[in-house]
């Protein structure tokens, strides 16, 4: 069965072609979808009939919400200025300034407003999580839904850029790395500046002042910024590798949906974005997203050394 | 002649693991100049929930193996298998791929790992003494729990009526936990506003926040939908992902003055067990006094992909301190690492 998103884009190509065949021969149709942008683009090559060359004669095609449109004479990509118009139902063009025998791009950019757009076009799946401590590696698949009812309406279709959020578990690894001693200063810390009476806050000093003497004694807040600094997007992005059809895009800081202790500034999870692209060749791709554990133990060893 | 032994351009895909409860995609690629039959080998227990570019009810069935020569466009064979909890937490299913061209037979065997956690309790005291010493809580005979199985659980700890005890949320971190979700609700309205198709997502989101989620068989399905569905909303769109995050951290920074670095680093570090264990509500407490109190605990598991499990069986027990204070319930319990006898290939890594 095909779903509604396929079904839109075969019915908008449909619906095109009917009306631009009127005054056009239809060599060929391309759509590209860059799913970041949320954009949909739309190709066609024509070549004008030469009876429909006329001085005033204009083509009205409704297709809704335009964000963009120009059109390109094919032999050295030449865009010939005015002849496109924009407005809120869709595009207008002007034949006055066309020639026949030759083949001209169209090209249409609409903003896909349909959240589900891209899903109903793609399937996604990826591995949630690892089976166990030494493993790492995440797969990820991406499948075309309906192939056959895109090649009937299209000459190439690239779905570009089909974002895959991985949440890499972190949280065991700072856990068991941090030296219990760092924990216990801390700790000392926030009991001193916590609401105790005078007995109390005496013995808090005395431990305080103790543990302040120990390895890692006054240099708390630098070594936090420091183990801080390795969930910066860009550090972070270190420690991961992304193989076969799939790329490396970006790291974030995951949301934890399960934690309702909010401490954005210590995520238990990175969420590693990796993309790949399908297309009429490649209609299904995996990919491996590799989290390097060992060296991102090392790198918080390190600050601790 | 040169005889052809390869079949062009095939590329098979069949994972290696996946998560019990959770679909696993499978995919066949070759060249359309070659005409194919493709057999697949589905063990009991799995089933076949989507088809792409071929049509389930055109295939041949005998037993198990499935047989498909006609594809919608030649080249491609997409399929999405469902899986289920099953009784063993590492359940091994054989998959076979076997692409036919001509003479040419390729075999694609791979043995799937389908994997949950399994959660024990492997300690239960009758009695728990806290003790309080320069102002440090400890916990003498906590609870032991045991994850004998693969992957994450999420563990949520109640106190059932009856009890001489109830829980609470900790004094300490009590009005940096309110301020940043009231904050965070007030500022999820302009974002609902602006990305309303997400309007659903994010309310579930909210009432998860205001810790309504629980591990009941009531609850879980209607939480994974609202987590996939929020999920999947952070991968389609990019700029909905950016302001979702960046309210979350805009309201982070602005109470983080309640609250020092300090505070929220340990708060980070004892909110975690080891050993994939994952509790809902680590930091909420326990008021314990010098009196002894009897506790009758609830604890209930889900993992990632939302499976149902059992109640944990605990006995009650009885807990005091030598005073009065505040325990995390974190500090109740007690991870115990599980060593297999026999190490199982599917938790090592590939070589």
């Amino acid at each position: 069965m095909v779903k509604k998103a396929a079904k839109a884009i075969v019915k908008r190509a449909k619906r095109a072609d009917s009306i631009v065949s009127e005054d056009f021969l239809i060599d060929g149709r391309e759509l590209v979808l860059e799913c970041p942008e949320s954009v949909q683009k739309y190709s066609l090559l024509l070549e004008p009939k030469a009876r429909s060359i006329e001085q005033g004669k204009t083509l009205r095609l409704e297709s809704g919400e335009v964000q963009r449109a120009s059109i390109k004479q094919l032999r050295g990509f030449a865009s010939i200025p005015n002849t496109i118009a924009v407005d809120s139902g869709g595009i207008t063009i002007d034949l006055s300034d066309l020639q026949s025998g030759e083949q001209y791009i169209v090209d249409i950019e609409y903003k896909i407003n349909d959240p589900r757009f891209i899903d109903s076009l793609v399937d996604r799946h990826k591995l949630r999580e690892t089976p166990s401590e030494l493993m790492n590696e995440y797969w990820m698949v991406a499948q075309m839904k309906h192939l056959e009812a895109l090649k009937e309406s299209f000459n190439r279709i690239d779905i570009r850029n089909i974002d895959f959020g991985v949440d890499v578990g972190i949280h065991q690894d700072i856990n068991l790395t941090v030296p219990s001693e760092f924990k216990q200063q801390i700790q000392s810390i926030i009991s001193l500046l916590g609401k105790s009476g005078r007995s109390e806050k005496f013995r808090d000093f005395k431990r305080f002042q103790y543990l302040q003497r120990r390895k890692y004694g006054g240099r708390e807040l630098e070594l936090l910024a420091e183990l801080q600094e390795l969930f910066l997007p860009l550090s972070f992005s270190r420690f991961v590798e992304v193989e076969k059809q799939f790329y490396l895009h970006a790291c974030e800081r995951g949301t934890d949906f399960y934690d309702r202790l909010p401490i954005p500034t210590w995520p238990k999870y990175m969420r590693v974005v990796s993309r790949t692209s399908l297309n009429f060749e490649q209609p299904a791709a995996d990919g491996i997203l590799r989290y390097k554990k060992k060296d991102f133990l090392r790198e918080v060893e390190s600050k601790f050394a | 002649m040169i005889q052809e032994t390869a079949i062009r351009g095939l590329r098979v895909f069949v994972p290696t693991q996946g998560m019990q409860g959770d679909d696993v995609p499978i995919y066949v690629l070759w060249n359309p100049i070659s005409i194919v039959r493709i057999d697949v080998l589905i063990p009991d227990g799995i089933s076949i929930k989507e088809t792409y570019n071929a049509t389930l009810s055109k295939a041949s069935k005998a037993g198990s193996l499935l047989s498909f020569d006609k594809f919608e466009s030649n080249g491609y064979l997409g399929l999405v298998l469902g899986t289920t909890r099953y009784e063993l937490a590492r359940e091994m299913k054989e998959i076979s791929v076997i692409v036919k061209s001509g003479t040419i037979t390729k075999v694609h065997a791979q043995t799937l790992c389908l994997f949950r956690p399994e959660i024990e309790v492997a300690k239960n005291p009758s009695n728990i003494r806290v003790e309080m010493k320069d102002g440090r809580i400890r916990v003498l005979d906590k609870i032991g729990l045991t994850n004998t199985g693969s992957g994450t659980a999420i563990i949520g700890f109640g106190v059932q009526k009856g009890s001489r005890l109830t829980l609470s949320d900790s004094s300490g971190l009590e009005a940096f936990i309110s301020s940043f979700w009231s904050d965070i609700e007030t500022r999820m309205i302009q974002v609902k506003k602006k990305y309303n198709a997400y309007e659903e997502a994010i309310d579930g989101f909210l009432s998860l926040a205001k810790g309504i989620f629980k591990v009941s068989k009531k609850d879980r399905n209607r939480t994974k939908a609202i987590l996939d569905e929020l999920d999947n909303a952070l991968d389609e769109d990019e700029k909905f992902r950016e302001v979702f995050v960046s309210s979350i951290l805009s309201a982070f920074f602005k109470y983080l003055s309640i609250i020092t670095p300090m505070e929220a680093f340990v708060a980070f570090l004892s909110s975690i067990a080891s050993s994939r264990i994952l509790f809902l509500n680590p930091l909420q407490v326990l008021h314990v006094t010098n009196e002894e109190r009897k506790v009758r605990a609830v604890l209930e598991y889900t993992d990632l992909a939302g499976n149902e499990y059992d109640k944990l069986k605990v006995e009650p027990f009885v807990i005091c301190a030598n005073t009065e204070c505040e325990v995390p319930v974190y500090q109740l319990f007690e991870v115990i690492p599980h060593k297999p006898i026999i190490q199982e290939a599917c938790l090592e890594p590939r070589p």
